[in-house]
């Protein structure tokens, strides 16, 4: 008992683990440290920087802390750093061939951090899907949708794929397209629908509504209608637009026409012979089949 | 309790209620009630859209319990309701856009003093603590800046700045600034729309209950891509016996505030 005792210390007072110890304590010093700094960072920068920038600088220093810190706890192991260098680039190129998309994500993600097409908070539209940015990872974007749901989105795809942000910028423009009977008066409802702008305070004063006369549709004349919204207003503005127009209409008799079809007997001249008859006569079955 | 006309100069004030009385502002189209309970003070309203007309009469009354119908009501909780009651005009809490009734072109060397009628916030405190702030009439939104990419949000104004103080009726809803335009510049300044930053202004109320703001002297510098901006240290002087009311929303401590021509002029 008091030789393995005696070896112990033996042990524990050599040299050799006088170093694993050393390397333990700057590891842990490194993480405590890191930890520290990263709180620290998060608290200076939240209200000086961005979301985005406040993860990046966090993140950033308490990796950089930890890697200095780590590099050291090699050093002390007796590691030669230059050759551990040396075989890291070596074995950079042997992971780099097997891990080509991680590595074209990680460089997406650069790229997408320099060009800052949005930021951490930002409403972004890529392909079909529609979420707010939750956070922009080396690899990654991560989105949640207006369901509710969780979307990872390669950086690679965001750098290839059209991204739209719409929360760029302050005021957003809503465009209604309408159709009204031929027979209406085009000038007339142009100021039923700049008046119904002009009421609704949602609804931008400068830039001015829009009104474009589209054509002439099948069964209307096309017209659409766009206002200028500040961007947190933009869904309730889109709903209430449409309502008030289909109520404006409605109050001015202004016809919102559906699809029309004339029927032809099969002759150019000859008219389609309709006969109008009475509901209740006992012949109307007859009539409706003869005609 | 039968409803109670208040009367006094002002529809603003301090205003003492007992539980379950409930007191509506009137002005023009639009109502405002604040409601006492043992525990929570209620308040109602409409959002009525800004309009161009002379909605000069105003009414304030004290009645059990509320009457008639409102669009929104907010409650807040306390552990007890105190009896005071403050109401406090304020000014927009953001710059508001008026126009004068046609383009103005202001040759070199020239100068206009335009009369500017803003909308106004009425501000609802019972005891020292500050509950709402609720527009008398919702202004339309409005961008002001040089694309739909650069500028800033704004009210728009539904009335005109005009030349002479007669043609500005006068209105308990909304607040008068002199704005004097001075251009100093080589060449002509045309004037479609002019953005006042009223949350930097103070309001005043002369003898004749009207409210009005500094005077605000606006100057095209000759360098002509900027303009400063001066606020006056006190009422204007048509505002005859005007006392302070409420200080700005935002205290600027230079008072004098250079911009690019594009954030005053459009």
């Amino acid at each position: 008992m008091h030789d393995l005792w005696t070896q112990l210390t033996d042990i524990l007072t050599s040299d050799r683990a006088m170093v694993f110890v050393r390397a333990a304590i700057l590891l842990i010093s490194g993480v405590v440290l890191a930890k520290i700094t990263s709180v620290m960072v998060k608290k200076f920068a939240t209200n000086r920087f961005s979301v985005h920038h406040t993860m990046i600088l966090r993140r950033g220093s308490f990796y950089l802390i930890i890697g200095l810190f780590l590099i050291s706890a090699l050093h002390q192991l007796g590691f030669n750093l230059s050759v551990l260098l040396g075989a890291a680039g070596i074995f950079t190129v042997a992971i780099g061939f097997a891990s080509q998309t991680s590595a074209s994500n990680l460089i997406s993600g650069l790229f997408l951090v320099a060009e800052r097409p949005f930021t951490v908070g930002d409403v972004i539209k890529v392909g079909d899907t529609l979420g707010e940015v939750l956070s922009i990872d080396p690899l990654s974007v991560k989105l949640r949708t207006f369901d509710n749901l969780y979307v990872r989105i390669p950086n690679e795809s965001l750098i290839k794929s059209e991204t739209t942000t719409l929360t760029r910028f302050p005021i957003r423009r809503i465009d209604v397209k309408v159709g009204i009977a031929y027979k209406e008066d085009i000038s007339r409802t142009r100021k039923i629908l700049e008046q119904l702008a002009r009421e609704n305070p949602l609804c931008l004063e400068e830039p001015k509504p829009l009104f474009i006369f589209l054509g002439f549709g099948d069964s209307s004349l096309d017209i659409q209608f766009s206002v200028w919204v500040k961007r947190e207003n933009f869904l309730g503005l889109l709903n209430s637009i449409k309502e008030e127009i289909k109520l404006a209409f409605d109050a001015q008799g202004i016809e919102i026409p559906f699809p029309h079809r004339s029927l032809y007997a099969g002759s150019i001249t000859d008219p389609f012979p309709v006969k109008i008859v009475d509901a209740t006569s006992p012949s109307s079955t007859e009539s409706s089949t003869n005609s | 309790m039968a409803r109670q006309t208040i009367d006094q100069p002002f529809w603003w004030g301090k205003y003492t209620l007992d539980v379950g009385q409930c007191l509506q502002i009137n002005i023009g189209n639009a109502s405002h009630a604040v409601l006492r309970q043992a525990q929570e003070w209620q308040l109602y309203y409409n959002m009525v859209a800004d309009t161009n007309g002379n909605d000069e009469k105003w009414r304030v009354t004290i009645s059990a319990g509320t009457s008639g119908e409102y669009e929104v009501m907010e409650r807040y909780v306390y552990h007890q309701t105190g009896a005071s009651l403050d109401i406090l005009p304020l000014p927009a809490d953001r710059p508001v856009v008026t126009r004068p009734l046609s383009p103005l072109h202001l040759p070199s060397g020239e100068e206009i003093t335009l009369y500017v009628s803003t909308p106004l916030w009425m501000q609802i405190s019972p005891g020292e603590v500050q509950v709402q702030e609720v527009p008398i009439y919702r202004p339309s939104d409005t961008w002001f800046g040089p694309s739909t990419m650069k500028g800033e949000l704004c009210y728009a104004s539904m009335t005109h700045g005009r030349p002479a103080l007669a043609d500005i009726p006068l209105r308990p809803h909304r607040a008068i600034t002199p704005v004097l335009i001075r251009n100093q510049a080589d060449s002509a300044l045309t004037l479609e729309r002019l953005n006042l930053p009223v949350p930097y202004l103070s309001l005043f109320v002369s003898d004749n209950g009207q409210l009005w703001t500094e005077p605000v002297t606006m100057i095209r510098t000759s360098d002509q891509d900027t303009a400063t901006m001066e606020i006056g240290k006190c009422a204007p002087a048509e505002a005859h016996g005007a006392s302070l009311v409420t200080a700005p929303r935002v205290s600027e401590s230079r008072n004098i505030l250079s911009n690019t021509i594009s954030t005053l002029f459009g």
